[in-house]
């Protein structure tokens, strides 16, 4: 007995949905009954990689975006890849009326990736007054300015090698502060972004910010303003400054950071005293820290010329580091009196570690955290 | 609050009592609805669901209002939980949790359950068989059909 099928045609839809495109348009040859109903998905996943050809990708993203139907739109992914036809170039003008479609089929998760000619093409403004948009990820696309940005439900967003087309000071600060139940974020790489790149935000509670390598020779400051923030990851070693305000004893942060610096040594980092000693107050009241070799060394060279804040709210710690700096910790631990776990790695990428080097590290005290809470 | 006012009775069509903490059964928007109404009392009836199925999706309530937190590993073991939850669920079962879940106005169950029919029917034979459709289609029209999604019909 065929129970499913016993189903309203909203919820077979439903099902539909969560069928790769290729697959849901197979069921239009099931029966009379399933001849159009994938058209009336509520999700779809357009991948160019899964068509013989752009026609076929084409025509098949024009049928169901076709601007008679009027049913809503629930999630939709659109992907184009590399390939050898030249109608790629096409895409474009598609893209952008199919997103047009699904804003006002009030979308609410989207997913955009556009890897031929990176960045060509430029996200419709329309998408930033989505009134309906929840989650939002883009990858190599452009964002270009607008007017007006309004995103009142957007909870996630994840931009992934963006460029920032026309570059305004404040077209990024706009479109965060536009989002005001925005709680993820999630940034990794992008080009042409303003010099000061500022996350302000009154909801947000974890943020990832991820800069290897440059896109373009800008040099960067970046300002976190986000006092509900609970969880923040930086993995950067080319902004030059750092501004982190309200950060507290309930979060928790994840740093790899060097301030332009691959690997810092003692020249840069006194040429850096001053950010640095902007910066670490900043970071010493969180509770939780994962703290990458750079970034120790970063504190290890720099509590050479000016004296460490406390990092008294610190319960857990994680910390890489390399051999040269590993009989310096005890000392940074010092400055951790209330921690009650600590895991330690070596890194050995940059120095190999030979067991002579290693039976010379004695530790010439035990800090007293570990005495009393560890 | 007092104690009794975090619990409320679910009753299933076949009269069965289910007592659950009121933050379980308010993931349900028509839970929801009915509670804000303050026309039911403790006990709330829902009448097009059987206390088989009702006691599936109760356990599929427990284990999102317990994990429901920031960690990374929790949504990972929720994730898990999921697909072990619809794994080995027939088509008749998957079909009484689609109509519960739509009944009940439980997103996230909803597009588990039509995530799990789609997972069993991959390929049109797969849809066929499980589903049990009969083609009423004439050779003719289905081979038209075919031709104008030729693309998707070329394996």
């Amino acid at each position: 007995e065929d129970r499913i099928s016993q189903l309203p045609d909203s919820l077979l839809c439903k099902i539909l949905g969560h069928l790769p495109a290729k697959e849901a348009v197979k069921t239009s040859v099931l029966s009379t009954r399933w001849k159009s109903l994938w058209l009336w998905a509520p999700s779809l996943e357009l991948d160019s990689n899964k068509f013989p050809d752009f026609n076929a990708f084409a025509s098949l993203g024009d049928r169901f975006f076709d601007s008679n139907r009027v049913s809503c739109i629930d999630k939709l992914e659109l992907k184009v890849y590399e390939s050898d036809n030249d109608d790629v170039e096409d895409y474009v003008a598609y893209f952008t009326s199919w997103i047009d479609a699904a804003v006002k089929r009030k979308v609410q998760h989207l997913h955009v990736v556009s890897l031929p000619d990176e960045y060509s093409f430029e996200i419709p403004i329309s998408l930033y007054i989505s009134q309906t948009l929840a989650f939002l990820k883009l990858q190599l696309v452009a964002l270009v300015s607008a007017e007006s940005f309004s995103l009142p439900c957007l909870k996630t967003m994840h931009l992934e090698e963006i460029w920032f087309q026309y570059p305004n000071e404040t077209t990024f600060e706009r479109l965060v502060s536009s989002c005001p139940v925005l709680e993820e974020l999630k940034i990794i790489e992008f080009g042409n972004a303003p010099n000061v790149f500022r996350v302000h935000s009154f909801s947000l509670k974890r943020l990832e910010i991820k800069i290897r390598y440059a896109l373009t020779d800008d040099y960067l400051n970046v300002v976190i303003d986000a006092p509900l923030l609970r969880w923040l990851r930086i993995d950067d070693c080319l902004s030059e400054r750092y501004m982190i305000n309200n950060l507290d004893s309930g979060a928790k942060l994840d740093i790899s950071l060097s301030f332009g610096e691959l690997l810092p040594n003692e020249e840069t980092v006194s040429s850096k005293r001053y950010i640095i000693r902007d910066l670490l107050p900043r970071i010493s009241e969180v509770g939780e820290m994962i703290m990458y070799l750079d970034i120790f060394k970063v504190i290890h060279y720099y509590s050479k010329l000016e004296p460490l804040p406390h990092f008294g709210y610190m319960s857990r710690l994680d910390i890489t580091l390399c051999v040269s700096d590993l009989k310096w910790l005890p000392t940074f631990l010092e400055h951790c009196p209330n921690l009650k776990s600590l895991v330690l790695k070596l890194d050995t990428q940059f120095k190999e570690i030979h067991s002579e080097e290693m039976k010379q590290i004695r530790f010439s005290h035990v800090p007293q955290c570990l005495l009393s809470s560890l | 609050m007092s104690k009794s006012e975090k619990k409320i009775v679910l009753k299933s069509l076949d009269n069965e009592a289910f007592e659950v903490e009121k933050a379980v059964a308010l993931q349900s928007q028509t839970i929801w609805v009915m509670c804000e109404d303050k026309c039911v009392g403790n006990e709330i009836p829902l009448e097009n669901v059987t206390g088989q199925i009702l006691a599936k999706v109760i356990d599929y309530c427990k284990k999102h209002a317990v994990v429901d937190g920031d960690g990374d590993e929790s949504s990972e073991e929720l994730k898990n939980w999921d697909t072990e939850f619809t794994k080995n669920m027939d088509q008749s079962t998957l079909f009484n949790m689609i109509l519960a879940a739509n009944y009940l106005n439980i997103k996230s169950l909803l597009n588990l359950t039509c995530q799990a029919v789609a997972d069993k029917t991959k390929t049109i034979d797969e849809f066929h068989t499980f589903l049990n459709i009969e083609n009423n289609f004439t050779p003719e029209e289905e081979a038209q059909i075919c031709q104008e999604n030729l693309w998707a019909f070329d394996d």
